[in-house]
């Protein structure tokens, strides 16, 4: 009976040893690109960056999340996923960016809706290859 | 009876419409695959970008991004290649709006 528990404790250790082990030596996503920016607004500049900076938006205007990133990489994956207040998605949008050299970069997403925004809570998130890079709340009013 | 009217009363909670946004990006970093454009004198364009939605009008635009209904005409010039007639405009068209 002792025998049998002391192997299980030994397989057990074994175990978690062999799935600590991998997941710690699984290289993360190899890319240099960091997200180091994340702004909303209601327009944009020439190079992407947000010209009017706002979290409170009008029914008929366009958002506008700009994402500053650096750090070199072959490819790299920008999502902005946008929500409604309820956790209801309203959009999402994907960029793919192969930055070059050592100097920042920004990509923009933006979101209109013809007849008008619902009233309400929103989020914008940002997620570079598929993992989030951070979030922006705004409102519409 | 009860327990299912309260179980179906939650499923119905009415969801917003978004199925009509319009979506867009773009970003100065290259494309992977696609080598980086050399710099050009097009490529120095100062501005910004705005997107019409319904209801808009250039001087309507103009009078928001100047302050001046008046200077709708420096929008038009600059979307020369976007807009054929200053009185029609569309939702979803970007626009590219000139410093004041």
């Amino acid at each position: 009976m002792k025998m049998h528990q002391y192997a299980r404790v030994v397989v057990s250790l074994l175990l978690a040893v062999a799935l600590f082990g991998c997941s710690a030596s699984r290289p993360a996503v190899q890319t240099g690109v960091t997200v180091t920016d994340i702004d909303v607004g209601r327009s944009v500049t020439a190079d992407k960056t947000i010209a009017e900076r706002t979290d409170s938006f009008q029914s008929t205007d366009t958002f506008y999340v700009s994402v500053k990133t650096d750090g070199p990489g072959p490819s790299a994956t920008l999502t902005a996923r946008w929500t409604y207040q309820d956790g209801q998605v309203v959009d999402e949008s994907t960029q793919n960016i192969a930055p070059t050299g050592s100097a920042a970069t920004v990509t923009e997403f933006h979101l209109s809706k013809p007849d008008g925004w619902p009233a309400g809570g929103y989020k914008v998130e940002v997620l570079l290859n598929g993992t989030s890079a951070g979030t922006r709340d705004f409102k519409v009013t | 009876m009860g327990i299912f009217g309260d179980l179906f009363s939650k499923k119905e909670k009415p969801r917003t419409g978004f199925s009509n946004v319009r979506s867009g990006g773009s970003s100065t970093a290259p494309t992977p695959g696609v080598p980086a454009p050399e710099p050009s004198a097009t490529s120095m364009i100062t501005g910004r970008t705005y997107v019409v939605v319904s209801g808009d009008s250039l001087s309507k635009i103009a009078k928001r991004e100047y302050g001046d209904a008046q200077k709708w005409p420096k929008i038009y010039e600059a979307n020369r290649n976007i807009i054929k007639d200053p009185d029609l405009i569309y939702p979803g068209q970007e626009l590219r709006i000139p410093e004041a």
